[in-house]
């Protein structure tokens, strides 16, 4: 005879059972809930830790920060966290749109010259303009990055039908030469400057002002609803050209929607410096939690993206302290381990 | 007549800096910083700043790692100063540990910090920066140490302790005047790269106020605004000179030994350890009076007899 007890718990087991199977066959909306709160989380303690003062949750509520802790608080951490939160995404979303319109899962902003084309155009402004200030040097990498992309569309092939893998092999051209460019002048600059454009080049969240964090949070803004738009377009892209023409995408659109990406790569490395990894891993870390649609592929990556960096970021700044670690060189250090064991599992169950 | 303006204009500023009196404004290459009343806690983002504030009798609150591995991060000529455990500051700046020391004043002379950094550190404390014009590792030695005084409230020591170190270079040109119009290159060896450093470096400058010349044919070379310049090893001749002082990375001077056409040269040799090299580069008030013990005995060595070769690195 089961007592009260007893049908309340298999109750309660029945419903959690319940419950996993609505979150299984709702997969995609569980997965954007835990993606946001996490998002959230990570934000929440990248305001409070820090290596001046952990600050409580209790005593910010309650409004009873010390001067002190209101600086760190807004002025250094708040500019961290919503940059961080945005470079990812922009990055992730960057990525995520090159991989689906070339079909290459290689494809990521740097492939195609964007992030090199942004360090070149620093590295000169360093070593042979030294004395230019930083509202500069955020615009060179942005014009950098986009006369690359620029450059690129002008070589490509018309015949859109090749095009994409062209375009992707001319992008390693390009990268490889570009590179080359950035060491020479590394090389043969002044030692100090050259110091100056590694620093940059590291991809650091900690010199990232109030202003710019604003600015990056307005252009994701701006360019959610160019994503929003386009969806349709990826997801017959990414059957094929052929497929896509059938389908009635113009003939254009490929090149629009790389503008794009150009467009929101360039953004996010003009204000961090380079974090090319975040845009090739985020898709992919997605794909190997499930299948899903075009569009809440992209959504669900950004956020992986916003994550991998706000993440990178909390790690560099607290783990080795008095030592920062810029976040571009903690996303390659976790990332790409994270990346290899991924793919080795995905074998394994294939 | 230029020569006269610079030295009235030197005159003017020296004699208003003279006596120091809070509230200080100094304008620098950021803007105007006001510091309202002499700081008690100093902080310092410059490479070698902790020694310049030691020397002045100050105890910074918060120091910049630069390089070497040594106990509480200051090298041998200036750790016994330190008598507290400032906050280390590592070469990307950590603003927040920067804040926790609550400093009253920031120095950044021979830091590399841009308008962005400048700016998040104004929030912390009065930043004092290079002065307008000058580029981020520009100021000499005695420039630094005099602004530091300067912003301190403590410029009349700065002169004391500045004018000593000059009184000892000068008293060894007194010591050795055939020294004077001797010419001495200096040169870098790495594994795979081999340079020289053009007049404009502090180590031929170091060299100069002992009355050495940097060898015209190196001048020539020199792009102009450059400290240095790479040299193809067929290029050794060109390197010539009375003195050739060597610096390398971790007391390693088998390749240099080992150059071809080293031993064509008419020069004496000087391998300098990394220690002194070291004090080369801080070349603050702390890190002089050591190179001047160490260089001026092993100068005296290698131009006792042609050619003569003398191993720092051997001690």
């Amino acid at each position: 005879m089961a007592t009260l007890e007893q049908v309340a718990t298999a109750q309660k087991g029945a419903g959690a059972t319940h419950m996993y199977q609505v979150l299984k066959q709702h997969r995609t909306y569980s997965l954007f809930i835990v993606l946001t709160a996490l998002v959230m989380a990570l934000a929440l303690a990248s305001l409070l830790l820090g290596s001046g003062s952990n600050v409580s949750l209790a005593s910010w509520i309650k409004g009873e920060l010390t001067v002190a802790e209101q600086l760190f608080v807004w002025q250094f951490r708040m500019p961290r966290v919503v940059a961080a939160a945005c470079v990812g995404a922009l990055m992730a979303a960057a990525g995520t749109l090159l991989q689906n319109i070339t079909r290459n899962s290689l494809a990521d902003p740097s492939l195609l010259g964007v992030t090199q084309g942004a360090c070149l155009a620093v590295v000169i402004l360093v070593v042979l303009f030294p004395e230019s200030g930083g509202t500069l040097k955020m615009f060179a990498a942005l014009i950098g990055g986009l006369a690359v992309a620029v450059f690129l569309f002008g070589l490509s092939p018309q015949d859109e039908s090749q095009g994409t893998l062209k375009l992707v092999l001319m992008g390693v051209g390009v990268s490889a030469f570009l590179a080359a460019l950035i060491r020479a002048l590394l090389t043969y600059g002044d030692l100090h400057r050259a110091v100056s454009a590694f620093a940059w080049m590291a991809g650091s969240l900690d010199v990232v002002s109030p202003s710019q964090a604003m600015g990056l949070a307005l252009c994701l803004a701006a360019l959610i609803p160019a994503f929003w738009a386009s969806m349709n377009m990826q997801a017959a892209l990414s059957l094929g050209a052929e497929v896509a023409a059938s389908l009635g995408v113009p003939s254009y659109a490929s090149r629009g929607l790389i503008a794009l990406a150009v467009v929101a790569a360039s953004v996010a490395v003009a204000v961090v410096g380079p974090l090319s990894f975040v845009g090739l891993i985020a898709p992919h870390l997605v794909r190997r939690l499930g299948h899903f649609s075009v569009r809440a592929h992209l959504y669900l990556a950004s956020l992986t993206g916003a994550i991998l960096v706000m993440a990178a970021d909390l790690l560099g700044r607290i783990a080795f302290v008095p030592y920062q670690i810029p976040a571009g060189i903690v996303t390659a250090l976790l990332g790409a381990p994270l990346f290899l064991w991924l793919l080795v599992q995905a074998r394994k169950l294939s | 007549m230029f020569k006269w303006f610079i030295g009235f204009c030197a005159a003017m500023t020296m004699s208003t800096a003279m006596a120091v009196s809070f509230p200080l404004t100094i304008e620098h290459t950021f803007g105007k910083t006001v510091i309202e009343t002499q700081p008690q806690r100093v902080a310092t983002l410059d490479y070698s700043g902790a020694d310049d504030l030691l020397a002045l009798g100050i105890q910074p609150v918060a120091i910049r790692y630069w390089y070497g591995d040594f106990p509480k991060t200051l090298w041998p000529w200036a750790s016994d100063y330190l008598n507290t455990q400032p906050t280390v500051i590592g070469r990307s700046i950590d603003y927040e540990a920067l804040a926790a020391a609550r400093p009253d004043v920031i120095l950044a002379l021979w830091s590399g910090i841009d308008e962005r950094a400048y700016q998040k550190l104004s929030l912390i404390a009065p930043v004092v920066a290079v002065p307008k014009g000058r580029s981020d590792y520009g100021l000499a030695w005695d420039e630094r140490a005099l602004l530091a005084g300067e912003a301190t409230g403590r410029l009349e020591q700065a002169k004391v302790v500045v004018g000593e170190i000059q009184a000892r270079f000068k008293a060894a040109r007194q010591a050795y005047p055939q020294w004077s119009g001797q010419t001495a290159s200096v040169v870098y060896a790495g594994r795979g790269d081999l340079g020289v450093f053009g007049a404009q470096d502090v180590r031929p400058q170091t060299l100069a106020e002992l009355g050495f010349k940097t060898p015209e044919a190196l001048t020539a070379l020199m792009p102009p605004g450059r400290f240095y310049v790479d040299l193809s090893r067929e290029a050794l001749p060109l390197i010539d000179a009375n003195v050739i002082f060597w610096f390398s990375a971790n007391n390693e001077f088998t390749h240099v030994k080992r150059l071809p056409g080293r031993s064509a040269l008419s020069a004496s040799h000087i391998f300098v350890d990394d220690l002194l090299a070291g004090a080369f580069s801080h070349s603050s008030l702390l890190s002089l009076p050591y190179v001047l013990d160490r260089l001026v005995p092993a100068v005296g060595k290698a131009l006792s007899t042609l050619r003569t070769v003398v191993d720092l690195t051997a001690r």
